[in-house]
This record gives C-alpha cells, structure tokens and sequence, in this order.
C-alpha cells in the first residue's frame, strides 16, 4: 500500500499556484520535498491535511480518501510544522497530558522516555526551549500515537549540525518498521540526501520531478572538461554547464557520455540549482 | 476534545493568575460592603473575556494551526472554548451565589431567591460577551474580535445606566412578577443566543481554511 498518493492537485491564491501535482510515496520509505522557499511545500502539506481546500486533485492518505473522515485519518499521522504551534507557557509534561486526550494510541511511557533520550526537560516552559529542543519535543509528540505516516515541514530547519543529525537519525530509526513513511519537505538539500529514498523538486509551485533518489544519482553526474570537449558531446547529454578558471564543468546524462571520459557523483544539491535554474545548454 | 479543554485549563491557570487575584479583591470589597453586588458585576465581566483571550493566545502561538494538523474536528476546536467560557460562568456564579448569600446574612438582608436573581442576571450579560464577540473572532481574529468586545462594554454600560434612571413600577406586586418572570426570560434568550453564536462560528471555521499562506 501507498501511504500517500497525490494526483492532479492544485490549489490557487493570489500570486500562487500549485499546479498539478502529482506524486507517490510508498509505505516504508522516505519522501525529500526539496523547493526554495515560497516553492509550494507548506501548502502541499497543509492540503493534504485538509487544512487547506484544494480546488481540484486528489489526495489518498494511507488508502484513504483525505477529505473522509480526515479526522480519523490524523490518528495515523504525525505532524510536526515549520512553526510548532505549543503554546509558551506549557511544559512537555503537560503537552504529554495534552496529547493523551487528543490521540486515541496516544503512548505516554514511550512520550516520556523520548523527551529522557532527547535530552528534553520535561518541566521548563515551551518559551524557554531552544529551537533545537522545540523541534525535537514537535517530534517527539509526532511519534508516541503509533503514527504510520510523520509530515514534517522544514524540520530541520534553524538547528545546528549537531541537532539536525540526531533528527536525521531519528528519522532513520521511525522507518525501519516497513509499515513507517515520511514526507519531509527541506530547502537543506543535503540532509534530505542523507534521507530520502525519493525526492521530489518544487519549483515555483510546479513540480519538476519526483524520482527515486538512487535513480536520479545514477542516471546524472559532473563532468570537468574544456569547451570543446564538452562542444563534441551530444546536445541532449549535457543538462548544464557553468565556466570555471579551471574550465568547464557539466552536468550531463551518464549514459551518453564516452566511457573515456571520467564522470564524477553528483549532490541532489546540485541537480535541484540546475533544475530550478532552467539554464539548460 | 479532552485534550483541548485540558489545554485551555493549563493556560487559565497559567496566564490569568492576575484575573483571579482581582477577583479576590472584588469579593473582598463586596463583602466589606452592604450593596455588594455592583462589585461582584466586575469578576463576571472580566471572566467574559477569558475564552476570547484564550483565543488569542492559540494564535499567537501557532495553535491554531498545529490543532489543525490534530485529529480534531473544527466543531470541537470551536466548542471547547464555547464550553470553557461556559465553565468559567458557572464556577464564577456559584462563588458570587455564595458570596451574596454570605453578605447577606451578614447585613441583615438574607434573600436567596433575590441573590440567584442577581447572579442569573449577570450570568446572563457575561455569556453575553464571549456569544458576540467569538464568531467574529473566529473570523476575523481575536485583534478586530476585541474591538467588538470593548463595542460591547460600552452597549453594556450604557444599557445599565439608562435602566438604572428608568422608574421602576411603585406596585409592590408588579415589581414580584418583574423578579420571577424575567430572569427565565433573560436565561431562554441568552441560551439562544450563545447557542446561535456557537453555530455560526462553527460555519465560519469550516469554511475557513486554516494556516492559510
């Protein structure tokens, strides 16, 4: 089963549209939202939650239609949004009591042991938690109602190195159970990398692809070479070029390109810049 | 909706310490004084105000959005401040009952059937406020939903005085049936009201979206 499945979406506000989206993410795996900001993955996310009315598409959550009986749908579904939304003056404690009257498998035990593993004074007020320990504390309530699908908008965003590994790990650890899926949506590209397992680029509320990020990495790559080595390659193999002092720099399809020539990896990073950038030789 | 009048306990107590305190005073005041019941009129009016503040601090905070993304329906997210100011009235009204009754027999004058007249009435003009003010809060936000509110003291106000210069009726047996048949009266409309008031802030959150970009 899918635990998500968007077809056709869009959605308009004055000055925005969302076009046509559509995209898959299976159960078990990872989904990077990669887009600049403004891109359109806020309001993805808020339409697929129903928060937002979505004026033609749709949007299956865990096999079920999103607009029936939503409500029950968000059982299974954890959230945690660019801005956290607990109020100031609460603890975790007391947000964990909160929660147990908001979630039917809402697991108090496994809440507070999460706050014990994340470091997460479980007495001192929201307003006095950094904006690392803010986020964690979002996922942590994220995970203890036996959540089956984690939407996470910028959740990385703001924090240290240091925080976003740990998130990033945790993240890991939330899918190892194969029935666990996650749409997380970054403009930090690199720590989707580490991620995802596809990643999806929006761009100015269209989206520009969705693949599987093993796929992408294999089919593209970077190539240094002079102007005209890079003039004797087939039109169509090279997506992007950008002159350094030290020559040129492609990038390219790996399949077209001559084996005597060396191919060198390329980062999700670089491929989005390319897309979004619609520079194309 | 356990969880969201759970939240709304944890910031009264939190947030309205002050609100209480001034209650305290009030009472204090009224109990020192023989006609105490225009001192106990103030504590209902603040705690008129709570659900709407409340409010304000949902947004402030971002709240209002995260709740959406929680398996609440909009009903209840609009209901649990409808049943708190609700909460909040009855509570208020039980210590004034209380209070009037004390002083009462304090000054000589013990009337119980006088006392819940009066507490009725202000229970009435309190629920008054949240029943106005929270449809267009929910609409428009708690900052224009405050203007209405500030609107509705000065109608309030205004509407005392002007009764307060009327005569009332020399007729000792007209005066009975105003004191019996008027509170029923007042409680049949403003349970009307505040029912209607919670419908349509209802309709108004379920046509408006929510964390709208």
């Amino acid at each position: 089963m899918n635990a998500l499945e968007i077809k056709n979406l869009s959605k308009s506000f004055t000055g925005f549209k969302l076009d046509n989206i559509s995209l898959t993410l299976p159960s078990g795996c990872i989904l990077g939202l990669v887009g600049e900001n403004g891109a359109g993955k806020s309001t993805t996310i808020k339409l697929i939650l129903d928060m937002l009315h979505k004026d033609s598409g749709s949007i299956k959550i865990l096999g079920r239609d999103n607009t029936e009986d939503i409500k029950s749908i968000k059982e299974d579904v954890g959230v945690v949004m660019d801005e956290a939304g607990i109020p100031d003056c609460l603890n975790a404690r007391q947000v964990g009591k909160i929660m147990s009257g908001t979630f039917r498998n809402w697991n108090n035990d496994f809440y507070l042991n999460t706050l014990q593993r994340l470091s997460i004074p479980d007495n001192k007020q929201y307003k006095e938690l950094s904006r690392g320990m803010k986020m964690k504390l979002g996922i942590a309530i994220a995970v203890s109602h036996g959540s089956k699908l984690l939407l996470l908008d910028e959740p990385t965003s703001g924090l240290d190195p240091v925080v976003r590994d740990e998130v990033v790990d945790m993240f890991n650890e939330f899918t190892r159970d194969e029935n666990r899926s996650i749409l997380i949506s970054s403009h930090i590209v690199s720590d989707l990398e580490k991620l995802c397992d596809y990643i999806a680029f929006l761009h100015k509320g269209k989206l520009l692809l969705c693949e599987e990020k093993d796929v992408l990495l294999g089919e593209y790559g970077v190539i240094h070479c002079t102007e005209k080595q890079l003039s004797e390659l087939d039109g169509t193999a090279v997506l992007h070029k950008k002159l350094t002092p030290y020559g040129t720099e492609a990038i390219v399809r790996r399949k077209m390109i001559p084996g005597s020539m060396s191919v060198s990896p390329i980062s999700i990073e670089e491929l989005f810049v390319h897309m979004v950038k619609e520079e194309t030789v | 909706m356990k969880g969201l009048i759970t939240k709304d306990i944890f910031m009264i107590a939190k947030y309205f310490k002050l609100y209480f305190l001034m209650d305290v005073i009030f009472i204090a005041v009224a109990f020192f004084s023989p006609d105490s019941s225009s001192f106990l009129m103030i504590p209902v009016l603040l705690s008129g105000i709570i659900p709407i503040t409340l409010l304000a601090y949902d947004e402030r905070s971002h709240w209002t959005e995260y709740s959406g993304a929680l398996p609440y329906s909009k009903a209840q997210i609009v209901s649990a401040k409808y049943l708190i100011g609700l909460l909040l009235q009855a509570v208020m009204c039980a210590v004034l009952f209380t209070v009037l009754l004390i002083t009462g027999a304090h000054y000589g004058h013990f009337d119980p059937t006088g006392s819940a007249v009066t507490v009725l009435v202000m229970f009435v003009i309190a629920l008054l406020f949240p029943a106005v003010c929270l449809p267009f809060c929910f609409a428009f936000g708690t900052e224009k939903g405050r203007i209405v509110y500030m609107l509705m003291i000065g109608a309030v106000t205004a509407a005392v005085i002007l009764l307060n210069r009327a005569n009332a009726p020399d007729d000792i047996a007209a005066q009975d049936l105003a004191v019996t048949n008027i509170p029923p009266i007042f409680l049949a409309i403003i349970t009307v009201i505040y029912a209607l008031s919670w419908l349509a802030s209802i309709a108004i959150c379920n046509k408006k979206e929510t964390g709208k970009v």
